[in-house]
């Protein structure tokens, strides 16, 4: 089976940095794959250029086996791809239920000339309500769709990143960090509800994570960068037992 | 100062002051949705003033066909400024600066296409033909059907735009756009098609506001125009993103532009041709002392739509 998604060889250079240097990565459907490396490694910056919020210097990106390399970050979410980010990206002035209900598509209640007349849209409303509840069951903030974002606590904000993420039913979630910020128990908690959407969704992760301890419980596959090239790759097991990478990475 | 003077001013006030709120509103709304103070505001509400005009003087009296087809004309003129030149210019990342010159701009050639046309049709200082009534009469008190079309159209359309913003999917979006962009972008918010409506609603909501204003005084190119610093100095006091500050502040202007105003010429003999550098004085003292304006006087009102 052809992996979900494939970067070919690519390359990021920022004017004389290269900060991502000839990575190939491939991840199959239904996994959680980790990206580990040491701060500054090009982590991120990979991250950036499969959501579509950089462009790569080269090198091509295929998706569900089809070249997304040059298309827009909208194009790249509605092919099925979303992302969460390090720092929570919330609309914090807005309650849980507002924050999952804004990235609906095509709802008759954003067009002016029904918007203000409520029967035109509170049933269509009702359903994408439907589906919020949902996805926020799924992660477990539920009782909370009434509080602001701005009243939850970093892991429940991290949680609602995510089922916002699956509001736009996504084939892969690219997540950085999700644990940053988090107490040891909640991270792990985390963890948790990821591997049960892809146990359950069929829902692919690439994620970035400090935290190995936790990430290596649950993760699949395993890449690691260091200076913007890819070290090594493989199961858990092997990367924890991997010499050059206990070298660059543990320091020992 | 005489109680027949007091009572005319205060009504005055009212019937003003919603109208500079309808206006204010939509300034308040393009600063907080798109990060633009826009001159050019003033030149909807002409637009739809003559629209108002227009439409009047081909025989139609019913109210309600005036209104919509000022909402519409103001919607268009707004819509168009926007696709033609607001839109180009952000998508070359220009600096704000610019973008308040170009709405500066884009006022004048709208004003002086009105001009044009005004001059062409001889459309000088006509009057909507709704012939005025005396609906009530109590002692000083005298209410207008006038009085009575623009504070309730006023008012109905700010607490509909208001439940919009607060109750509507339109409206999340709208405050999302306002609040965080870019992240708008990434969630996959049609950023762009949410700004045209936006612009739709805005230039509609000037539109009426023109027409109801050519209810009560003659329709003239420079109307809207000659009201702008004044509804700015509302939006500002609402600190340029509070609906209710912004309400607030439309009815604090038009209260001393015509009581304090008056106060002022009766006792002290000032001449009521400083009327004009009243909301100056407001804007100033207000950036001064209080940036924000309302905002925060009560909970949350900082939000937009709040």
């Amino acid at each position: 089976m052809t992996p979900l998604l494939q970067l070919h060889n690519i390359r990021k250079d920022y004017g004389g940095l290269r900060a991502v240097d000839d990575v190939s990565l491939a991840a199959p459907e239904n996994a959680i794959i980790g990206l580990i490396g040491p701060n500054g490694s090009g982590k991120s910056t990979l991250i950036d250029l499969i959501a579509g919020a950089a462009e790569q210097t080269a090198g091509r990106v295929i998706f569900a086996g089809e070249d997304i390399s040059d298309l827009s970050a909208d194009a790249i979410f509605k092919k099925g791809i979303a992302r969460g980010y390090q720092e929570p990206s919330l609309y914090f002035k807005m309650t849980v239920l507002d924050n999952v209900l804004l990235p609906v598509k095509d709802q008759r209640g954003e067009r002016p000339w029904y918007a203000p007349w409520r029967r035109y849209w509170a049933h269509e409303e009702a359903g994408h309500a439907e589906a919020a509840v949902t996805v926020l069951e799924q992660v477990q903030l539920l009782q909370h769709y009434d509080t602001l974002a701005s009243d939850l606590s970093g892991g429940q904000m991290k949680l609602l990143e995510i089922a916002r993420c699956l509001m736009g039913k996504p084939k892969l979630l690219l997540l950085d960090e999700p644990t940053a910020g988090v107490a040891p128990k909640l991270a792990y908690e985390i963890f948790q509800q990821i591997a049960r959407l892809r146990d359950d969704y069929g829902i692919t992760f690439l994620i970035v994570e400090h935290r190995l301890e936790i990430l290596f419980d649950f993760a699949d596959y395993v890449y690691v960068m260091h200076l913007g090239n890819l070290l090594a790759e493989g199961t858990v097991a092997e990367i924890a037992n991997d010499a050059t990478v206990r070298e660059v990475y543990f320091g020992d | 100062m005489p109680p027949a003077l007091l009572t005319t001013s205060l009504v005055n006030t009212i019937q003003i002051g919603s109208l500079y709120a309808l206006m204010a509103l939509g300034i308040t709304l393009t600063f907080s949705v798109m990060k633009l103070p826009n001159f050019a505001h003033a030149e909807y509400v002409t637009a739809g003033a003559y629209a108002a005009l227009i439409v009047s003087l081909s025989g139609v009296l019913n109210p309600l066909v005036i209104m919509i087809a000022a909402f519409a004309v103001g919607a268009l003129t707004a819509l168009i400024s926007h696709l033609a030149v607001f839109k180009p210019l952000e998508g070359r990342d220009v600096s704000f600066y610019t973008l308040i010159l170009s709405s500066f701009a884009i006022g004048l050639i709208i004003r002086y296409i009105l001009f044009t046309m005004a001059d062409y049709f001889n459309l000088f200082d006509l009057r909507i033909a709704i012939p005025l009534q005396i609906l009530f009469r109590e002692g000083y008190l005298i209410l207008s059907n006038l009085f009575a079309w623009v504070v309730p159209t006023s008012i109905v359309l700010v607490i509909i735009l208001t439940l919009l913003l607060n109750r509507s999917p339109l409206g999340r979006e709208m405050r999302a756009l306002a609040d965080n962009i870019i992240l708008a972008r990434v969630i996959g918010i049609r950023v762009e098609r949410v700004k045209n409506y936006t612009w739709l609603l805005v230039g509609g909501l000037a539109g009426v506001a023109g027409a109801l204003w050519g209810l009560q005084t003659a329709v003239h190119p420079l109307m809207g125009w000659g009201a702008i610093i004044s509804v700015f100095a509302a939006a500002i006091l609402g600190g340029l993103s509070s609906f209710s500050g912004t309400v607030m502040g439309a009815y604090v202007v038009a209260f001393s532009e015509n009581t304090v105003m008056l106060f002022l010429n009766v006792n002290y003999g000032l001449d009521l041709a400083f009327k004009p550098a009243i909301p100056f004085i407001i804007i100033i003292a207000v950036l001064l002392l209080r940036p924000q304006g309302f905002t925060n006087l009560i909970k949350r009102a900082g939000d937009l739509g709040r």
